[in-house]
């Protein structure tokens, strides 16, 4: 008769070990009980993307500043910048945000787009400047891509408008219906639920706004328009809303305070 | 385990979470998706199963839990339930052909990338990426394998 196979170490230590893990896995997702660490790994994480983009934009200076590239390069430079402000100033009617609220715009210093086409998080990290924001939302070139989460020490955590835990309250004047359109996890896609029974042919194509409700978004902002209605229990349907804007476009984004 | 060691097992596990956040890109409606951090992990119990143990697989699954977008206790949990099996048949494995250890190696790769999303993202679940994921796996464990060695005979033991 064969013997067992020798082993390195006996089996009650990794049982111990599983359920260990088990209970860590557990209180992170239900509690969140590792906030703090979390906090601590974007905060260097941010750091450590912030000092090498500048060690980089340095080295890039030093290599061109003896030749004649270096001027053409800051005025392309500068000429991007104050084309994404204009460009958001020309949109400044159609968000209703006033043009004194046009700050220096924010450069992204962390947005993982594994992430962003992998999974369900879409959050971004934008350097912080001399102004302070509590709450607010925030545009791009292309149009409103999200809000304000949460400040931390060297960047504000922005949360886009697809993210799965994020809401935005919209409505369609012509349908008249109001909701509150729910991230679906997916880029620029979120899912709005009515009640209504619509035709498929009429609303496909509508577009959506922000209705003013809960003190974030200013009212009457384009968020996007309407790809898909379907059936999702017997008296609710889904819209599923393509977001006008494209968080991918810029380098640098724009916050605005809640008015 | 000597500190030589330790730096040595714990940088190819960095170096392999910053190759996982490389190779990971969207050619299409597919998320291509490596698990580099679990392939070396796993080869450093099979090779060295003396050195691994269930204090490291817990360091080392917490290190990749810290590091990459997991919750805390995901990597823990696995990886040790995976360094169990891999010890508890270290010595068959020494039995196996190169393609047996990448079906056997590829298919846990998987097995913990497909645990992954329905965990943490069951919305992206998808079972032609998981399919990927396994033949992406099971190809990438042969470099995995030779090169690790390399550098274990090069490194490890100089």
């Amino acid at each position: 008769m064969a013997n067992e196979t020798p082993r390195f170490t006996s089996r009650l230590p990794y049982v111990i070990a599983c359920l260990f893990g088990l209970t860590l896995f557990f209180l992170d997702i239900t509690y969140q009980a590792f906030d703090p660490l979390d906090r601590i790994k974007i905060n260097s994480k941010n750091y450590l993307q912030s000092g090498l983009s500048s060690l980089k934009n340095s080295f890039v200076s030093l290599q061109i500043n003896f030749s004649d590239k270096k001027l053409l390069l800051n005025e392309n430079k500068s000429l991007k910048e104050e084309l994404s402000i204009l460009s958001v100033i020309a949109q400044q009617d159609v968000f209703n945000a006033k043009l004194d609220d046009v700050s220096h715009p924010h450069r992204i210093i962390n947005f993982d787009t594994n992430e962003y086409f992998c999974c369900s998080h879409h959050r971004m990290f934008v350097e912080k400047n001399e102004k302070f924001y509590q709450k607010g939302f925030v545009l791009n070139s292309t149009g409103l891509i999200g809000q304000i989460y949460r400040d931390h020490s060297n960047s504000y955590e922005l949360i886009l408008l697809s993210d799965i835990d994020h809401k935005i309250p919209i409505y369609n004047k012509y349908f008249d219906i109001y909701c509150n359109a729910e991230g679906s996890g997916f880029e620029r896609l979120i899912i709005c639920k009515s009640t209504k029974d619509l035709d498929k042919g009429s609303i496909i194509g509508q577009e959506f706004y922000t209705s003013g409700f809960g003190g974030v978004f200013n009212k009457d902002m384009p968020v996007g328009k309407v790809i898909s209605f379907t059936q999702a229990e017997e008296d609710e349907y889904e819209i599923s809303i393509e977001i006008f804007a494209n968080p991918l476009i810029d380098e640098r984004v724009f916050l605005f305070q809640s008015s | 385990m000597s500190v030589r060691e330790i730096i040595v097992i714990y940088s190819s596990i960095t170096f392999a979470i910053i190759l996982d956040s490389l190779f990971s890109i969207k050619l299409g409606s597919v998320f291509f998706d490596t698990n580099f951090s679990y392939l070396i992990f796993s080869y450093w119990v099979f090779a060295a199963p003396e050195k691994i143990r269930v204090s490291q697989s817990i360091l080392i699954g917490f290190l990749v839990d810290f590091l990459s977008n997991s919750a805390i206790g995901f990597h823990i949990t696995l990886y040790c339930l995976f360094s169990l099996i891999i010890h508890a048949y270290a010595y068959t494995f020494r039995l196996f052909s190169y393609l047996q250890l990448a079906i056997f190696f590829g298919t846990s790769a998987s097995f913990i990338s497909a645990m992954f999303y329905l965990f943490h993202h069951p919305l992206h679940y998808s079972y032609l990426d998981i399919f990927i994921y396994w033949i992406t796996s099971m190809i990438l464990w042969f470099p995995v394998y030779f090169g690790m060695r390399r550098f274990r005979q090069n490194f490890f033991y100089a």
